[in-house]
């Protein structure tokens, strides 16, 4: 094939060109740390990546909804841990009341100490949390869910409502134990249901008039039983939440391990085409500096 | 025979002299663009007839030709189009994928915190701050939307301009290629026949410089003039006359230019759809198959994200226990109706799942309507008889036609071209976020039953148990069991029994619609359980349930439901299927790019071996032509001398 001269320089031209591009393709790939320079470099990687990212970042949101669950959980739990303490000290009280070797004045003094832990016991249901919500207010977390109308007797306003957060794509978990279930329904050894603050009410009543019941120990076991039973769900809710946050954690780890494989530079690789690519540059230049100088009219004198 | 002498020496030395000429100008021209190298045509001259036969009287040179291959030529055109096409569509889609597909300047991540935000809100549904960085990150979606659509839109103002620009070097080379066509035809006429090289190479490198603005067919008339056609076939130069291109905004579609041609002395006709190839071609490309169908994707992917999240927003209640409003302003239908219509429609949205990001025409023939695809002119089946009470449904919208339509009315319709553009965060208060659900079910704590009952659930937020007035539930329900296995539902303001149901403790039951009148106030719940004769559960207006997040649970969820497409893409799949139209439109650009960039310089060697300089082969010819001028000169000599001896002769 017959080449003219133009032709010549613009092939030299070309071929120093596409070398340079591709050096300066490799040296944005070592700098950034990235196979893909831009997305267009692969339109197809880049949306999976743009997916994974995606889905990554809908899972840290996930974690952290898991830490306010904990959060919220362990401040309940604590809670209810106080309730049942106390309740625990109204049965020593009761056993103490009903040995049968207590005056009028001792009953009437441990009917003030009871008197004095109910008060404690609607404090607890009345717990509020830092955003100020009362805890077993059910939804109607703003306005106090327990009040005593001065003779003991203490009435719930808030509802059955139960706050849940999302701690994965399908799952939801209560954060929240409305203060009717927690409270509200002892079933009675009378029958019927009664609130644990009636048990707590009647018994100091009792005291007040100097006839402690035997019933109280059973119905008081029962508030107990019912405490603690909301106690256990909080707690087996709590180890949801670890292990949700395990799922979440590898979950998280085979996302990230997928966008490396996708997005990742592989260095050794990189660097030994970038040596390979200044190599051939390098040549090219020097062959170029050669033959430039050869021309047949450098030999007409 | 002394005059024979002469005469073959000085047309040796004259055909020397040319062709040294040639060469000379050949090596001054090595690196014009297009020129192609020249040679001189040599023959020898007739010979005398003598009785001991022909004798040869010298050389002459017949003509000055150029290295010039016409199919060679003609494929560079082609191939100069179609790369230039390629790559510009390349470029300019490359920028549009970089831009969508990018982590940080893509729609994708805004998507992902405006969700996370409704999380977070969720996980606090008293905390203001929490509600209050929601808005935030709703205002930043609306932004980024907005800003996308901008980006779009002053790139589509951008390609106008650069399209305009192109038009003026296509009409500045045609009438070049026209007054050229006449200096050729002249030239060709007074050198009898014989091709004017320079002219002519000029010509091609004109018309390959045109091939890189848009694809074109020539045709060479008999005196040697070249027309130039584009399009299918719409005459850019006739011999010594040129038509004019143009751009024109189209009336119907603002923002949309169109190519006009224009004939000397007839109107402008639109050549946009017949053009392709060059940088023109690639431009409109980009714009019609690329850039347009993303804005339109880009505003469909809005308008169904603010109806959807509007929908659900609606079916809750604030802060302050009001009924929640629109989250996003949603865009209308873009309708442009052509000036000569005799009636008008209205056109809203259906079923925003089933839209797409086509265009559509609505044309009225006197008797009946048709819906077609603005791009491929395909028909769009429509239900629907048209009327206000039963509108033309067709992919997601609703078309109402008036009355006094006459036949050839026509509308172009755009239904989600401004979504992006229009997409902006209604509501500012925090408070007026409606995180909680307005139904609120309870057990009563009397109940003596295991029976419970799901809080509820909205199923219609339009029905009129919510609307009448907003703000309340008409009438709060009480299901009241009558035996384990029965209850009856009764208004809880009138008493009045509604209706009654048979319960199954092993099943549970779902309350509405009502068993026997089904009667349905819009939400659901649900009793499972064992409940006891007396035992009640209350459905009532969820008033004061600040700690309620049902419903931005439901918001929150709508992230990864599978909404758009007709139920078969999550609002980031929806984004995703953008980003992946645009970046196959890319790659390919690109792919298409690389492979016409080596046809391009496959052809570019082509014609640089047929006809480019080289100057070692004019340097030999150089030295050539030099020994033959040397040789021709001694000829002259000799003769000289055999004159000067018979001189000498006579003389003595």
């Amino acid at each position: 094939m017959r080449i003219s001269t133009i032709q010549l320089f613009q092939q030299r031209i070309d071929a120093l060109q596409a070398q340079q591009q591709q050096l300066s393709r490799t040296e944005m790939q070592l700098a950034t740390g990235k196979r893909l320079v831009t997305p267009a470099d692969d339109p197809a990687a880049s949306l999976r990546n743009l997916q994974l990212e995606d889905r990554r970042t809908m899972n840290v949101q996930f974690m952290e909804n898991l830490d306010r669950a904990q959060g919220r959980l362990e401040l309940e739990e604590g809670a209810l841990a106080s309730g049942v303490d106390l309740l625990q000290r109204v049965r020593e009280l009761a056993v103490g009341a009903l040995n049968g070797t207590n005056s009028a004045g001792d009953l009437q003094s441990i009917g003030a100490e009871v008197r004095s832990l109910l008060d404690g016991l609607v404090g607890i249901a009345n717990t509020r949390n830092a955003n100020g919500e009362y805890l077993f207010g059910g939804y109607q977390a703003a306005s106090v869910p327990f009040a005593d109308n001065g003779s003991g007797n203490v009435s719930y306003s808030g509802d059955r409502g139960n706050l849940h957060l999302q701690v994965s794509p399908t799952r939801q978990l209560a954060v929240a134990d409305n203060g009717a279930d927690t409270f509200m329904v002892v079933p009675a050894s009378s029958g019927g249901t009664v609130s644990v603050f009636d048990v707590v009410n009647d018994f100091a009543t009792a005291l007040a008039s100097g006839s402690p019941q035997s019933a109280t120990l059973t119905d008081l076991d029962t508030a107990m039983d019912v405490l603690l039973g909301v106690r256990a769900d909080v707690g087996s809710r709590l180890r949801a939440v670890d292990e949700q946050r395990n799922v979440n954690d590898s979950f998280n780890l085979v996302i990230e391990r997928e966008q490396s494989d996708i997005m990742d530079l592989d260095y050794a690789e990189a660097i030994s085409r970038f040596n390979r690519e200044l190599l051939a540059f390098q040549a090219s230049e020097q062959v170029i500096a050669k033959v430039q100088g050869l021309s047949l009219f450098n030999y007409l004198n | 025979m002394g005059s024979g002498l002469l005469d073959i020496g000085s047309s040796a030395l004259l055909s020397s002299q040319r062709a040294l000429d040639i060469i000379s100008h050949n090596v001054a021209n090595v690196n014009t663009p297009g020129y192609s190298r020249q040679r001189v045509e040599l023959t020898a001259r007739l010979p005398q007839v003598s009785s001991s036969g022909f004798i040869g009287t010298g050389v002459d040179v017949t003509a000055i030709t150029r290295a010039y291959d016409q199919f060679v030529t003609s494929e560079l055109r082609t191939s100069t189009s179609g790369f230039r096409e390629s790559s510009t569509l390349a470029s300019l889609a490359g920028g549009l994928d970089n831009l969508l597909a990018d982590q940080n300047s893509g729609l994708s991540p805004m998507l992902g915190s405006f969700f996370d935000s409704i999380q977070g809100a969720a996980n606090d549904p008293t905390s203001v701050a929490a509600r209050q960085a929601l808005l935030g990150e709703a205002g930043s979606l609306a932004t980024r939307f907005q800003g996308l659509a901008d980006w779009m839109e002053s790139t589509r103002r951008g390609l106008t301009t650069r399209l305009d620009a192109r038009v003026q070097e296509v009409n500045h080379i045609a009438s070049s290629i026209a007054s050229i066509n006449q200096q050729i035809i002249e030239a060709q006429g007074s050198a009898g026949g014989q091709p004017p090289g320079d002219l002519l190479d000029q010509r091609d490198q004109m018309v390959l410089e045109l091939s890189g603005l848009v694809s074109i067919t020539t045709t060479t008339q008999e005196d040697g003039a070249l027309n130039v056609f584009i399009g299918s076939g719409q005459s850019l130069v006739l011999g010594v006359q040129h038509s004019t291109l143009g751009i024109a905004e189209r009336s119907n579609d603002p923002g949309q230019f169109d190519i006009m041609i224009g004939a000397p002395g007839s109107p402008a006709v639109a050549v946009t759809g017949l053009i392709n190839g060059g940088e023109i071609g690639g431009i409109l490309r980009y714009r019609d198959q690329v850039l347009v169908p993303a804005m339109n994707d880009l505003g469909r992917l809005a308008i169904e994200l603010g109806t959807f999240m509007n929908g659900q927003h609606r079916a809750g209640v604030s802060l302050d226990g009001l009924p929640g409003g629109d989250l996003f302003s949603v865009a209308s239908p873009q309708v442009a109706a052509d000036v000569t219509n005799g009636g008008s429609i209205a056109v809203s949205f259906g079923d925003v799942s089933q839209l797409t990001a086509d265009d559509y025409r609505l044309t009225y023939n006197g008797s009946n309507w048709t819906l077609s695809n603005a791009n491929s002119g395909q028909a769009v089946p429509m239900s629907g008889s048209g009327s206000t009470a039963d509108p033309f449904i067709a992919n997601g919208i609703r078309i109402a036609v008036g009355s006094g339509a006459v036949a050839g009315d026509g509308y172009s319709i755009r239904p989600v071209r401004d979504g992006a553009r229009s997409f902006s965060v209604l509501t500012g208060n925090p408070r007026d976020l409606a995180l909680a659900s307005p139904v609120a079910a309870s057990a009563a704590i009397a109940n003596t039953g295991t029976g419970q009952v799901t809080p509820g659930t909205v199923t219609d937020i339009n029905n009129a148990a919510f609307q009448s007035p907003p703000g309340q539930l008409s009438p709060p329900v009480r299901v009241r069991f009558t035996s384990p296995t029965s209850y009856e539902i009764i208004n809880q303001s009138t008493s009045a029994v509604i209706d009654t149901g048979v319960y199954d403790p092993a099943t549970g039951a779902d309350v509405f619609p009502t068993a026997n009148n089904g009667t349905d106030y819009g939400y659901q719940v649900r009793i499972t359980g064992n409940p006891a004769a007396g035992d009640e559960f209350n459905v009532a207006y969820n008033s004061g349930g600040v700690a309620d997040n049902r419903n931005a649970l439901l918001l929150a969820g709508m992230q990864s439901q599978k909404l758009m497409n007709g139920g078969s893409a999550s609002f980031n799949d929806g984004y995703g299927l953008l980003v992946a139209d645009v970046g196959a439109e890319a790659r390919q650009a690109q792919i298409g790019s690389d492979v016409q960039a080596a046809v391009l310089k496959q052809s570019e060697a082509e014609r640089a071996s047929a006809s480019g300089v080289n100057l070692d082969e004019e340097a030999a010819d150089l030295l050539r032509y030099q020994q033959a001028y040397q040789a021709a000169a001694q000829i002259i000599a000799v003769s000289d001398t055999i004159f000067q001896t018979l001189i000498g002769a006579f003389r003595s």
